[in-house]
């Protein structure tokens, strides 16, 4: 994982959106795996300091990765709509951790 | 049906399970109908002791299953043979279905409403013509979205349109000729491999024992849940039994043979991510279930018994948030989580290789050799933070970052895995009391025998006082989402200085009681929608009726003479009843179908349904009672007197399925997701809907790949109990089945230059393992259009830990899931095989 996980995430739901997979979950499992690097780098910093905009942040982004499983393991269709909103989330969230403006 | 009702049947077909070894208790039924003169046959790919004493076996490849009982259709369509007046006035034959509907037959080998984009269904061309047709069963939705809320109601507003005379093109009984049309006997020897004779004994013998006089049962097991098409394989059976007048009545019906363990039991109170206890449908992020009004509304069905589902969601609320249950807060609803997706098993598993778990539970449960592609599941778990393990003796899944095979590949170095595993000693079945709810949905209560040793407990201690740590370490939070756990009721009493729970409590609160004077709730038809009931699952209501009385404990067998039916022999949900649907046993005027099958019956003088069982219908609901669609009938007024199917939105039995299913409304053959044969029926090759989870170390096998020829199954062995465990770990069974094998046939074995006891390899793209091999004719090859097809099998109950060790079939197989449950398919995949032993870095026997 790069040093800046956000950006990564944001990079990796990018790419989910832009290839809409169904069947193959590559595109899924690299923001995934970037959200849960992300969400470690998250809990860093709350044990550091144990504020609430950490914690919200924290619970902000667990709800996007709750997203983003249910866009690669859908009941019945993927929920692109709600991707895309979660993708809104992780803008969000990255610009609260990293500053990317 | 009952267990002790198989004994009832004038024709008995084991399929999908080795019945004899793997449910013995069960088997004895199967015995005494034999000596009573019923058929008893096989139908398996391996010669088991079940085949050895049918009277007819009949071999099959594995994953042919749908094109076998395809062709049995086909036979008792073709032939006329179907049960005329049962199936006329019980089932949806006569229904005419939408005019978009395409059949497989005409649509290229999929059903209308098929994207192939997302591999999935629309289902509005299956419905019945001018109706929507909602779905009995949780979590049943093909699309994540709803449609226009209210559509259900089409069901108030008269029956579905019928044609008697089967002569509407688009009734269900012509699409069902078109559909079967091809499986003739001559094709299922083709794909099947079983001889065309042998077939059309088993078919003839069939039909035979059907009719007012004669009825005939199907047992299966996991041999047919299995499977790429798992649910399909059972509909098909639903449908022989349909059009043969076979369930509701004595001696017929489908026996779902569940695991010596509370199987039956963790789906009723669910372990599934998507129901909540007793089928009712999780709450989903993505659907109208944002408030509970919202959910009753769009989860309801307006017409049959499942009218009364909102009765069981808010007694169920109250059960579980007590107090903190109010009509202010939607009695807790808000409490329940909701899914985004397929939070089951074998997704959770490629999440959990991604990093997105932190943690896991394991109870009852041994992944490392009972989960498909053991090797991925091991790199998941070198992902988790933590792990928690429970069982009464050292398992696989708790050692792995010490003695798993990646360690022992070299693969991984234990100073790499940050895992922190806790292993905790369990209690085992005798040394708890409690229930266990297995085949025939019966509940049976057990008592202690004597306490567990040292530091082991129960599972419901660990889960209870957990819980009581949860309560307090969360007892100051704040957070919304932390309120679920204040609001929980956790307040079992306590026994013992181990502080053990009383699982009658647990019982007694699933049972339900009315809230204001907590007394026990006698049966389900007294629950309410207003919080003044609560209910832990309402099928189980009944099972302790009033204080001090614990059905489940009861063991009062019917004496010689009696009906039969022993409902004083614990408790069989729901209501006590044994079989289910048992209105369809009297004919539409509410009579016998004949003296030697009775079992309900309306008591004209009593003016009440009485009989052998407890009935499954409103007991005062006259057989001649019609619904007066004229008032847009809801509930069970939508359904006449001659209605059995009650659950059903029409009362009928769902030949056609137009709602609920992901994968079609009929079955159809499609080869397994790994097969040497190339599907002769249809384009697809396999299963379209089937979930697929391609990656680095889960690839799939193309169809016929010439690497992987052979067929390959797996299946338990009578021996070891379980995964294994239970049984590997005590000598006087571990030395009954000392080491893992492989079964090949003479022929192969000679093929490949394998030697009976000798050494092979088998292999998949998922991993190799090395066993020893059982050179025995109790498989064999088939012929398929007309080439050779060799099939080998192996038990899965095998690993590392035990006296009886070896290798662990699960290595071989890949994560996949059939499209309406996500279960693995474990009963036909594809292999290599070669004699000798695995060399390089590949992980050896476990000498």
């Amino acid at each position: 994982m790069t040093e800046r996980p956000g950006a990564t995430a944001l990079e990796a739901m990018d790419k989910v959106l832009a290839a809409k997979p169904h069947q193959d979950g590559e595109a899924f499992s690299a923001a995934t795996k970037a959200l849960s690097a992300l969400r470690e780098e998250v809990i860093g910093r709350l044990r550091r300091d144990d504020s609430v905009e950490v914690r919200k942040m924290l619970g902000h982004l667990n709800a996007v990765l709750s997203v983003v499983l249910g866009g690669h393991y859908p009941l019945g269709q993927v929920p692109w709509g709600e991707l895309e909103k979660a993708k809104g989330w992780l803008e969000e969230i990255v610009r609260q951790a990293e500053g990317v403006g | 049906m009952a267990l002790w009702d198989l004994e009832n049947s004038d024709c008995v077909i084991v399929m999908g399970s080795n019945m004899a070894e793997n449910h013995p208790i069960a088997f004895r039924f199967v015995v005494e109908a034999q000596r009573r003169g019923a058929t008893v046959i096989h139908v398996d790919p391996r010669f088991t002791r079940t085949s050895a004493l049918a009277d007819i076996y009949a071999p099959i490849r594995s994953g042919s299953d749908i094109a076998f009982l395809g062709g049995i259709i086909r036979y008792i369509l073709e032939g006329d043979h179907w049960f005329k007046e049962w199936v006329l006035n019980y089932t949806n034959l006569a229904h005419i279905i939408n005019e978009g509907y395409e059949d497989t037959e005409d649509n290229g080998g999929v059903f209308s409403g098929f994207d192939p984009d997302t591999g999935s269904y629309e289902e509005g061309t299956w419905q019945y013509a001018g109706k929507t047709v909602p779905s009995s069963i949780a979590e049943h939705r093909v699309q994540s979205q709803e449609r226009k809320a209210g559509d259900y109601q089409s069901m108030s507003e008269g029956p579905p349109p019928e044609d008697r005379t089967l002569q509407h093109p688009r009734c269900v009984y012509k699409i069902m000729r078109r559909h079967f049309s091809r499986y003739t006997p001559e094709m299922v020897e083709s794909l099947t491999g079983c001889p065309r004779e042998t077939f059309l004994k088993i078919a003839g013998a069939m039909v035979r024992n059907s009719g007012r006089e004669r009825t005939g049962a199907i047992c299966y097991a996991v041999g047919w849940t299995h499977h790429s098409v798992g649910v399909q394989i059972i509909r098909a059976a639903s449908i022989i039994q349909g059009l043969l007048g076979n369930i509701g009545r004595p001696g017929g019906g489908i026996m779902a043979l569940r695991g010596h363990v509370s199987i039956q039991g963790s789906t009723d109170i669910p372990t599934l991510y998507n129901m909540l206890p007793t089928y009712l449908p999780q709450p989903n992020a993505f659907h109208d279930h944002g408030t509970l009004k919202s959910y009753l509304k769009v989860e309801t069905p307006p017409t049959g018994w499942w009218s009364n589902f909102p009765k069981y969601v808010v007694s169920l609320l109250k059960a579980w948030y007590g107090t903190s249950a109010t009509p202010q807060n939607e009695w807790g609803y808000q409490f329940v989580p909701k899914l985004t997706g397929d939070a089951s098993q074998e997704p959770m598993t490629l999440a959990m290789t991604n990093g997105a778990l932190k943690g896991q539970f394991i109870l009852g449960q041994n992944p490392l050799v009972g989960a498909v592609n053991t090797d991925l599941v091991e790199r998941g778990f070198t992902k988790l933070d933590w792990m928690v393990v429970r069982d009464f003796a050292m398992v696989e899944t708790a050692n792995f970052w010490q003695r798993g095979r990646l360690v022992q590949s070299g693969e991984l170095r234990r100073d790499q895995i940050g895992t922190e595993v806790f292993f905790l000693p369990a209690a085992m079945a005798g040394e708890k009391d409690g229930t266990v709810t297995n085949t025939s949905r019966l509940v049976q209560w057990h008592d202690m025998v004597c306490e567990a040793p040292g530091d082991s407990r129960s599972d419901l201690w660990f889960i209870y006082h957990l819980g009581k740590r949860l309560r307090a370490l969360y007892a100051d939070s704040r957070e919304p989402r932390d309120r679920a756990i204040h609001a929980l009721t956790w307040d079992y009493p306590e026994r013992g200085p181990r502080k053990e729970p009383d699982p009658e409590a647990v019982l007694r609160e699933i049972n339900g009681y009315t809230v204001a004077d907590r007394k026990q709730v006698a049966k389900y038809q007294e629950l309410k929608d207003d919080g003044s009931t609560a209910c832990g699952g309402w099928m189980y209501c009944g099972i302790i009726p009033e204080a001090g009385r614990n059905l489940a404990r009861s063991r009062r067998p019917d004496g010689p003479g009696g009906p039969g039916s022993h409902l004083g022999w614990a408790f069989s949900w729901p209501s006590n009843r044994r079989t289910l649907y048992n209105r369809a046993s009297a004919d539409p005027e509410g009579r016998p179908w004949s003296e030697a099958k009775k079992m309900i019956w309306w008591d004209d003088a009593a003016e009440k349904w009485t009989g052998t069982d407890v009935p499954d219908f409103v007991e005062t609901k006259r057989p001649d009672e019609r619904p007066d669609w004229s008032k847009h009938p809801h509930g069970m007024d939508a359904l006449g007197g001659h209605a059995p199917f009650i659950m059903e939105a029409d009362g009928r039995c769902m030949l056609f399925v137009p709602s609920g299913l992901k994968d079609g409304p009929l079955p159809t053959h499609y080869e397994p997701l790994e097969s040497p044969v190339i599907n002769p029926l249809h384009g697809p090759q396999s299963n379209p809907t089937a979930k697929r989870w391609p990656r680095p170390g889960n690839e799939l096998h193309a169809p016929a790949d010439p690497r992987f020829p052979y067929v390959f199954t797996t299946y338990r062995l009578t021996e070891l109990h379980c995964g294994g465990i239970p049984t590997r770990v005590m000598p006087h069974t571990a030395e009954l089945q000392p080491e893992a094998f492989v079964e090949v046939s003479p022929e192969l074995a000679a093929e490949l230059g394998i030697r009976h006891l000798g050494w092979t390899v088998i292999s998949t793209l998922r991993g190799e393992i090395e066993v020893k091999a059982m050179v025995t004719q109790r498989v064999r090859p088939f012929v398929i259009d007309g080439r050779i097809v060799h099939q080998i099998g192996m038990p899965w109950v095998y690993g590392r830990e035990g006296y009886a060790r070896g290798a662990s079939a699960n290595v071989l197989l890949a994560i996949t899931g059939d499209a309406n449950t996500s279960i693995h398919s474990t009963k036909a995949l594809t292999c290599g095989l070669r004699p000798g032993r695995l060399h390089g870095s590949g992980v050896r026997h476990y000498d």
